[in-house]
């Protein structure tokens, strides 16, 4: 059993070695050596067959024919060389065994025909067979060659993104990728075989289908819209998409290969931004204001027409440029270091700057962007000038109002002066009463100067470390000299400074406790109180007067408010807690009242304390 | 030291009004006063002789008052004399700091103030 198994076996392996040998044979040339012993092992082996077969089948007239085979055979495993290597061997073997009787290697004239047609014939064979096997050498290299292309094409369609297609000239699918097939929304064994406009069917891209084939030209189209006649619940898709045309020996288009991308989402994204930046153009168009962008290597982005007017340059002129090449003149500008600063801080800033070379001053705000500057600007020309304007008038109005006034105080202070002399007393009074009315007119002149300038901003202080427990005392002190009605009491005391304008505040102080005494005409005191409280120094004037209902008493620091039954008893403009509360403004404190009606009033301010670093 | 009717004081002023009113008092205070309204007549004087104090009016039809003063300070020759600006303006801080005058006078004054401050300067 196993003798037998073994046999198979090896009768098995031996066919197999015998087709891997022929395979390995396509593969490569053998040495001379190998080639030589195939075709003397095959002659032997003919010549042995041949004495075997000799006693049944009578070869005498063809002793040629069995050594055919072992040429064949030589020049199958061996090539040519081997096969004419075999074809000589056979000729001396034959003539010398079966053709001559003596057996000797001397030709003879009688075998000699006989000898050339089987040498002929063994070359011919030999050069058949090898050709043969060249050729099917060849062939199975360009199958390989093939398989491997293919192998290779597949991995490609089947990786990429693209849709795919390969059609044939009536526009059948012959071949389509899975990235195609999932953009139709269907299986390929689906599409095979079947037409692209049966299924997709569009008339304008049909046309153009046409027309690559027709021509030969190959068509590439960027997002362009499609809709899909049977899957309208898909809306218009966008597609990236290129058809080529593959020609045959001919010329003529056999083939196409038809490539597609589904681009419909950047396409809406992109849509969607193109709309979005269009409407912030519009915006930024629309403004008064001029606007221009800057990356953060200082060119411009963007440009409004504001801009364009104002810099007096077209758009085009600047996109793209470095600000500080196409405006040298603006390296030692304020906006120049304000927008470093900007950009170095990540902080905006706002300012006025007058441009030299068009004469005009202009409002300028810098916001840092994620990726430079963003400019806003307009022109304040016109309101600088108004304001220069204002300060000019304000200065004159100053002057010519206190010029007399100079005047007329300094004579009465004469004539009073001189009347002491000759103790005329009843006409003394009369001048002091006039003096009196000198002063209240001056301090008048003074508010409506001081207005003015608060309104227009130039109300200037001059802020130093303040004493402000001092100041109050030396305010009372004064107060207290030309009052004769009322004591003018101090409680508290605050240890730390303010950054305060003395002149100012002392105003301040003189204007509510003035006030504070004006109002309770049947009281005989005013409680000034001074505390600290938390970073702050607080003020408190109270009197025990008529009182402010509550309605009022937001409004009586606005211009021109006067509480409307006080307005009989008692003068004024109303301007001075005006006055006070945009001076406390300014020193970013704060001022407020609380009062109730007929029991009297406190007003207070409060200013932030210097902060002690010790 | 000079007798007080030996000192000179030059009020400079484009008002009549205010020049007439600062000599009646300059005056009978016993001071030895010269009202000039006209700039150039002050200059071709300033070449013959020098006062003790001026008066200067900041803000003139015809010159800044600022100016005229900051330019005597700037001479050696007149560097010495003391002048005190006369104003209706309020940031009279900075007008004194940028005139390098000597004092400054608010209008309207008080006729105590004006003799305390010629007085001031006057002595020093």
């Amino acid at each position: 059993m196993n003798k037998k198994h073994l046999i198979k076996k090896n009768i098995r392996n031996f066919f197999h070695k015998i087709g891997e040998t022929r395979d390995n044979n396509l593969g490569k040339e053998h040495s001379w050596i190998i080639n030589f012993s195939i075709s003397i092992i095959s002659v032997l082996l003919a010549t042995f067959i041949k004495f075997k077969l000799d006693p049944f089948i009578d070869l005498t007239e063809a002793p040629f024919l069995i050594f055919f085979a072992s040429i064949v055979v030589s020049s199958w495993f061996g090539g040519f060389k081997a096969g004419l290597i075999a074809t000589i061997l056979s000729a001396i073997v034959v003539d010398y065994f079966f053709l001559s009787s003596s057996q000797t290697l001397l030709f003879n004239s009688k075998h000699n025909f006989l000898d050339a047609v089987f040498i002929s014939l063994g070359v011919l064979i030999s050069w058949l067979n090898s050709e043969l096997l060249f050729t099917m050498r060849k062939t199975r290299d360009l199958s390989m060659v093939l398989k491997k292309e293919r192998d290779v094409l597949e991995v490609i369609m089947e990786n990429t993104e693209a849709g795919l297609v390969y059609l044939d000239s009536q526009f059948n699918f012959l071949r389509v990728n899975s990235a195609y097939a999932k953009n139709c929304k269907m299986s390929k064994k689906e599409l095979i075989g079947k037409n692209h406009f049966g299924l997709f069917p569009n008339e304008e891209n049909e046309e153009i289908f046409k027309k690559v084939r027709d021509t030969g030209v190959a068509i590439e189209f960027r997002a362009k819209p499609f809709m899909y006649k049977y899957q309208p619940w898909r809306g218009i898709t966008y597609w990236d998409w290129t058809l080529v045309p593959i020609k045959s020996h001919g010329g003529k288009v056999k083939e196409l290969v038809f490539s597609v991308m589904d681009v419909t989402e950047q396409k809406l994204a992109e849509d969607a931004l193109f709309e979005l930046n269009k409407k912030i153009s519009n915006v930024l168009e629309s403004i008064t204001d001029a606007f221009f962008a800057l990356d953060d290597k200082w060119h411009f982005t963007y440009l409004n027409t504001q801009t364009e007017e104002v810099f007096r340059k077209k758009r085009q002129e600047l996109l793209g440029k470095n600000i500080w090449k196409v405006f040298p003149k603006a390296n030692t500008s304020t906006f120049y270091r304000k927008s470093h600063e900007a950009i170095k801080m990540h902080k905006s800033f706002e300012f006025e700057q007058f441009y030299a070379p068009l004469k005009k001053w202009f409002d300028i705000r810098i916001y840092p962007a994620k990726e430079g500057l963003s400019v806003y600007w307009h022109d304040v020309t016109e309101r600088r000038e108004l304001d220069d304007r204002k300060n000019e008038f304000i200065s004159i109005a100053s002057h010519e109002l206190k010029t007399p006034l100079t005047t007329i105080k300094a004579y009465a202070q004469i004539i009073k002066n001189r009347l002491e002399k000759f103790g005329e007393k009843e006409s003394i009074i009369f001048l002091s009463k006039m003096e009196t009315q000198i002063k209240r007119l001056t301090r008048l002149v003074e508010d409506l100067l001081d207005v003015s300038r608060i309104e227009s901003g130039i109300l200037n202080m001059i802020k130093e470390p303040l004493n402000l427990d001092k100041l109050v005392a030396d305010t009372i002190d004064d107060l207290q000299k030309i009052s004769y009605t009322h004591k003018i009491l101090k409680e508290g005391k605050i240890q730390g400074k303010v950054l305060a304008d003395k002149v100012n505040i002392g105003r301040v102080l003189i204007n509510i406790i003035s006030n504070a005494i004006k109002y309770s005409p049947n009281s005989d005191k005013v409680i000034v109180k001074v505390s600290e409280e938390k970073g702050t120094a607080i003020i408190s004037v109270r009197d025990f007067g008529i009182g402010i209902l509550k309605q009022d008493q937001k409004r009586i620091f606005e211009r021109f408010f006067r509480v409307k039954e006080k307005q009989g008893k008692f003068s004024g403009f109303g301007l001075g807690l005006y006055i006070s509360s945009r001076i406390i403004d300014q020193h970013k404190g704060k001022i407020w009242v609380k009062s109730e009606k007929g029991k009297g009033s406190t007003f207070y301010f409060l200013l932030p304390l210097i902060i002690n670093k010790n | 030291m000079k007798n007080i009717n030996d000192k000179k004081i030059w009020v400079i002023d484009d008002d009549n009004s205010i020049l007439e009113v600062m000599k009646i008092v300059l005056e009978d205070a016993g001071y030895n006063v010269w009202t000039i309204s006209d700039i150039e007549l002050f200059n071709k004087q300033l070449k013959i002789e020098h006062p003790d104090l001026i008066l200067l009016d900041i803000w003139m039809s015809e010159k800044d008052g600022c100016e005229i003063s900051k330019d005597l300070k700037s001479k050696d020759s007149t560097k010495n004399i003391p002048i005190i600006l006369v104003s209706a303006l309020s940031d009279y801080k900075k007008i004194v700091k940028e005139s390098n005058a000597n004092g400054l006078l608010k209008k309207p004054f008080d006729v105590n103030e004006l003799l305390k401050i010629v007085k001031k300067y006057l002595n020093g």
